[in-house]
């Protein structure tokens, strides 16, 4: 099954998708989108991303892929690689509404266990966006797809429990919003927001996330 | 193009098709409870069912095991079972909703009596266990287990002939409160956060209890992870951690708060109160603070142990604790 996860990441990663911020009005303006920044998103990190503009006629389109590591001594044993194709569905004078979905990736280990996880994820964002600033309201649903875990202390305390695969463990939402500021081929994005878990009740121990980026715009 | 198509839809349904363990599976992820496997020591008591193990000579004096938590389980303490062979009958109990114990639905730890009802858990065992009017009674309570300890000795002083107390965060909820702002101090940018809460990204929003219990235990990771300011060496052994008891009786407390010293002053057994070494939130200080509300409290340092003394400071623990017992005895 590792093996069969392994192909597709390879696969996506070779056609390069994207999970990037986007300025949809200063995007036009060139064909490759590099960022970096920091968050606190469940656990804080910091990440990099990269960016292909590939459509420019009538709906543009994003792709392209981002990987955060979490802070802490242990600098890869977590981590979350996203890979993304985003596009603008509607337009009209500086009103914006796109979608973004994503597949998601992800590694942990501690003490406890270790896991990989794959999900999938989609992205509504509706926006009043112009060349130099921004402003965006973003829903978004996470679900998980499937968790290959190996356990490690739980299974000294319980001998019974298995490795594998586990299906669907949950899905969080995430609603928030986004600001952004354009100078000449830089952006700047800051999103905040609100958590939840899928059910409303199980939520996470921070309920809070917010992310701030820079963004350095090439090429055309 | 197409042959990448292709490709693509066959890995994305060799990704789907796979056979996949249902984490919320009873026995998956966490050990099963007493009313899900009846292998299992139980009693029925209070209107729920109990994890329970017995030591020793029914007509012994009672000594009862009393864990931490909210949530936690007796697996830790299990060492003191060696207290029966110096003639104590030595009663372990998971608490309600905890550990083995029957998993109980969140509106049992809601209302204002709550905490009351770990208490008439407690009175309803030790009367159950109790043969005689004579049989003495003594409690030896960790962390909450202790502060639980103290509930029951506040509400019926005349039943309890003495108790060993291991580090109660506060016997009040003021107390506490301020008792965990210094213990479970949050360490941002730490690995012991990322190992806590990374996996709430995809363990996220499900209800059921197994996979509540079972996203638990990373917060047992925060607890114990190198650096940890009480001091544990590192993992313990324990069940389950039970997340619905846990959570909702610390929402409990928040709102509705307790005190358990308010009859304190008619206790007059002398207590035996451990602290221990290397947990820097808790210290010699705290003990006396914690302890003064006590008529006669006989303070003990547990050496190189942190806060799950029953566990990491075994040696000292039981030295002490077997002189006190027999004392009282």
């Amino acid at each position: 099954m590792t093996l069969r996860i392994i192909l597709l990441l390879t696969f996506l990663a070779h056609h390069c998708l994207l999970a990037q911020d986007v300025n949809w009005r200063a995007a036009e303006k060139s064909r490759h989108l590099v960022a970096a920044g920091f968050g606190g998103d469940y656990t804080f990190y910091y990440l990099a991303s990269y960016g292909y503009v590939a459509g420019s006629g009538r709906i543009p389109v994003v792709i392209g892929t981002d990987f955060s590591l979490p802070f802490g001594e242990d600098i890869a044993d977590d981590w979350k690689w996203r890979t993304s194709v985003q596009a603008e569905l509607w337009s009209q004078r500086n009103f914006s509404f796109s979608l973004k979905s994503s597949f998601v990736f992800r590694r942990y280990e501690s003490s406890l266990a270790r896991m990989y996880n794959t999900g999938a994820e989609v992205t509504l964002l509706a926006g009043y966006l112009k060349p130099k600033w921004g402003i965006t309201a973003l829903g978004n649903y996470d679900a998980s797809i499937a968790t290959h875990i190996k356990h490690g202390e739980l299974k000294e305390s319980y001998p019974e429990i298995q490795n594998g695969w586990y299906g669907a463990t949950g899905g969080n939402f995430k609603f928030g919003a986004r600001g952004n500021l354009s100078f000449k081929s830089w952006n700047t994005y800051l999103t905040a927001g609100k958590h939840f878990g899928q059910d409303f009740k199980d939520n996470p121990t921070f309920p809070f996330f917010i992310e701030l980026s820079i963004q350095k715009q090439l090429g055309k | 193009m197409q042959i990448t198509k292709f490709i693509f839809l066959f890995l994305l349904i060799l990704l789907f098709s796979c056979q996949k363990e249902d984490a919320a599976r009873p026995g998956a992820l966490v050990p099963l409870s007493v009313d899900q496997d009846s292998t299992l020591p139980s009693l029925h008591i209070n209107g729920t069912q109990l994890h329970i193990e017995t030591y020793g000579k029914p007509s012994d004096p009672l000594l009862v095991m009393i864990h931490g938590g909210p949530g936690a389980d007796y697996r830790s303490m299990l060492e003191s079972k060696a207290f029966a062979k110096e003639g104590f009958y030595v009663i372990f109990y998971d608490q309600r909703g905890a550990g083995l114990s029957k998993r109980e639905d969140a509106g049992q730890f809601r209302g204002e009596n709550a905490i009351k009802l770990y208490i008439d858990d407690l009175h309803a065992l030790i009367t159950h266990f109790r043969v005689s009017d004579t049989q003495k009674v003594f409690l030896m309570g960790h962390s909450w287990g202790a502060m639980l300890a103290t509930g029951y000795i506040n509400q019926y002083p005349e039943k309890i002939s003495g108790a060993v107390l291991s580090e109660p965060g506060g016997l009040t909820w003021t107390q506490t409160s301020e008792y965990l702002s210094r213990s479970n101090k949050v360490k941002f940018f730490s690995e012991a956060l990322s190992d806590m809460t990374f996996p709430e990204q995809f363990f996220a929003g499900r209800s059921e209890h197994e996979i509540l219990d079972y996203k638990a235990s990373f917060s047992a990771t925060y607890e114990n992870a190198p650096g940890n300011a009480i001091g544990n060496a590192g993992h313990y052994p324990s069940w389950r951690s039970g997340a619905v008891a846990f959570k909702t009786s610390i929402e409990n407390v928040e709102k509705y708060g307790f005190d358990f010293t308010t009859r304190l002053n008619l206790y007059k057994p002398k207590i035996l109160f451990l602290y221990s070494e290397l947990n820097t939130a808790y210290g010699p200080e705290w003990a006396k603070t914690v302890s003064s509300v006590y008529p006669r409290a006989e303070l003990r340092l547990i050496r190189n142990s942190g806060h799950e003394i029953p566990y990491f400071g075994w040696a000292d623990y039981y030295s002490y604790s077997l002189t006190y017992l027999n004392e009282m005895k």
